[in-house]
């Protein structure tokens, strides 16, 4: 038996890069698409960006108590006693996951990571347990929260931009007004970065900060974030254009220094959420060698969050750049402010939601924001037709991940049992 | 190639909106020289201009279609699709009348009688003022894009264009005058040469009509 748990682990660990790698190649591009697009960034620097802070976001924060059985989908009582096909079974979820998620890409489907790994637990849970072995209250909740999460996106996107409308461009002076108003957007941007980095990570470096400490040192920090715009804005906006054509050009400046730092942050909360998808089934498995049973929650070695981060930039380097590449020769009719106003609404969402435990899309969510800042008059032309192909991705990919999780698992276990 | 959620992003129309308008006026702004060439009885010269403002309007055509194919149903605008399809051929019509008058000076040998010269160059000019001043408010378009159709944009754009209704006002007068001039000299240049010109100033005329038309099409476009 020891030859094959040799065996099985290695296997689970190339599983584990495999998918860790699929997550860099897809969704990496969605946290730096809006920034490379409206022309703040370039390809280059999207992707040094984004390898740093998705495996910032990974190391650092990612699931440093990854839930065993993501987000208590399938009941764990059923694998009582037969720990070895908990772990052909994880192993088969990572495998099936990652294979769904090539082929998605193959057929050009915008699938979510997140959901591809729940459709093939649940699959791996159907199969073993039955129907009494998932929690259906929870995986409906989790449903919903995908049709929630990119309205929410929506609601906020058309917020911010709206906002941002009414009080800059819109107004006789749009350079002054964007002194006056970005200070004050500022504050809450810092805030929420820093609340989100300090309160969700760092346990990981044993620098545990309860909340309420957490919050006075995020609101001190969007304060001091405040004065530092104000000042930078006085000295950047010393004179005032007198061609309002100029000026735009100017506030829109000002708002791409907003939007990259935003596009970091998703990159890095990215880094942070989705390294769970492809570390969290893994880490059970490594969980189960190591003691021979079965936990709920497992804490993840730090050579195993490494594994993910550098899976993810992998992934990046061999496959998300060409992506970044497609978007940025793209998108020229999106500005930074309207890129802003969507990121900033997609990382509130994303945060929030992942606040309630909910597994959102992080690309489902930024698709939602996009949309509600084009309700508010904002984007010169949106295709819909993208959220058909994306709803018909949410219908296939759980029941096809789950199928081929079954598969893999039914060969696993001729070939290991 | 790949697609990514960022196939949400299509295509822009306001950019090419501005670059059909900019190629119509590379055809309109060719008729002065043409009327020049005819008054001169430089036959060379006015051939030439004949086809370059078929070539231009033929151009303009083409920009016109891809804009169109670049906004099928699924693709959501700020402003209604419908509208910008009407500013978009509306603007595509001053073009076209560009070409009839092209077209109507070329089919017979139509002499420039010298008695309308000062009425008729008037016209003329206030033809080219009304539809160089839709062309100004058309530049705009990414600036109200900018600012999203609203507020003081807006403002600036709606003045602009009840400024246009003015200046197409004043061409209509001066219209009326030239024809006027025009039914006077019946007996010198026959009764064929002045309906001919009667067509001829009727096309004219509708450059700087259609562009006031146009410009209130684009109205619709701001948010109050």
């Amino acid at each position: 038996m020891l030859g094959i748990e040799t065996w099985v682990f290695w296997v689970a660990t190339a599983a584990c890069a495999y998918m860790a790698w699929n997550i860099g190649a897809n969704d990496v591009a969605n946290a730096m698409g809006t920034a490379v697009g409206s022309r703040s960034i370039t390809m280059k620097q999207a992707v040094l960006l984004a390898a740093v802070f998705e495996f910032a976001g990974a190391f650092l924060v990612g699931g440093h108590v990854t839930d065993t059985v993501r987000k208590g989908i399938v009941s764990t009582e059923i694998f009582q006693g037969s720990p070895e096909v908990f772990v052909l079974g994880m192993l088969s979820a990572m495998l099936a996951a990652g294979v769904w998620l090539n082929l998605a890409t193959f057929l050009g489907l915008p699938v979510s990571t997140t959901h591809s790994i729940i459709g093939a637990i649940v699959g791996f849970g159907l199969l073993v347990g039955g129907l009494p072995a998932i929690h259906w209250v929870k995986l409906g909740s989790v449903v919903m929260s995908w049709v929630i999460s990119p309205l929410c996106g929506g609601f906020m996107g058309w917020i911010i931009f709206t906002f941002i409308k009414r009080t800059v461009l819109t107004s006789w002076n749009p350079v002054r007004a964007a002194r006056r108003i970005v200070p004050i957007l500022i504050f809450p941007v810092a805030t929420i970065l820093v609340l989100s980095i300090l309160y969700k990570g760092l346990k990981n470096l044993k620098l545990d900060v309860p909340f309420n400490q957490a919050l006075v040192i995020a609101l001190i920090v969007g304060v001091l974030a405040h004065i530092a715009m104000k000042f930078f804005l006085a000295v950047k906006l010393k004179d005032i254009p007198k061609k309002r054509a100029d000026a735009f050009g100017q506030v829109e400046k000002i708002f791409s220094y907003l939007e990259v730092g935003t596009a970091c942050y998703i990159a890095f909360a990215h880094g942070a959420n989705d390294v769970a998808n492809a570390i969290g089934p893994f880490a059970a498995i490594v969980a189960v060698f190591k003691s021979g049973d079965l936990a709920m929650k497992v804490p993840v070695p730090m050579w195993v969050l490494a594994l993910g981060g550098a899976g993810i930039v992998v992934g990046l380097g061999t496959w998300g750049y060409r992506v970044i590449e497609t978007i940025g020769g793209k998108i020229t009719s999106i500005t930074p402010s309207r890129g802003f106003s969507a990121a900033f609404a997609t990382a509130t969402t994303v945060l929030i939601c992942s606040k309630l435990g909910l597994p959102v899309s992080t690309s489902h969510t930024l698709v939602g924001s996009v949309i509600g800042v084009g309700l508010a008059r904002g984007m010169a032309a949106l295709n819909l037709r993208v959220i058909r192909s994306i709803i018909n991705s949410w219908l296939i990919t759980i029941p096809a991940s789950a199928v081929a999780t079954v598969l893999i698992f039914l060969v696993l276990k001729t070939v290991a049992l | 190639m790949k697609r990514t959620i960022f196939d949400l992003f299509a295509k822009s129309p306001f950019g090419p909106l501005q670059d059909h308008m900019r190629k119509v006026m590379d055809c309109v702004s060719l008729i002065p020289d043409l009327y020049r060439a005819l008054e001169e009885e430089d036959e060379i010269n006015f051939k030439r201009l004949v086809e370059e403002i078929k070539e231009a309007e033929h151009e303009a055509d083409k920009i016109k279609n891809e804009i169109r194919g670049d906004l099928p149903k699924t693709v959501f605008t700020p402003v209604d699709r419908d509208d910008l399809l009407e500013v978009l051929s509306l603007q595509d019509s001053v073009s076209d009348y560009a070409e009839d008058v092209a077209v109507l000076l070329s089919m017979k040998a139509l002499p420039f009688p010298a008695t309308m010269r000062n009425e008729f160059w008037k016209f003329l000019e206030q033809v080219m003022v009304t539809v160089n001043h839709y062309a100004k408010i058309n530049e705009e378009l990414d600036e109200l894009m900018e600012a999203s159709f609203g507020g003081a944009e807006a403002g600036k754009v709606e003045e602009m264009i009840n400024q246009l209704g003015r200046e197409e006002h004043e061409t209509d007068r001066l219209q009326h005058e030239l024809v006027r001039k025009l039914l006077t000299m019946e007996d010198k240049i026959g009764t064929l040469n002045v309906i001919m010109w009667m067509k001829v100033f009727e096309a004219t005329g509708n450059l700087a009509n259609r562009a006031e038309k146009v410009g209130n099409r684009l109205r619709l476009f701001l948010t109050k």
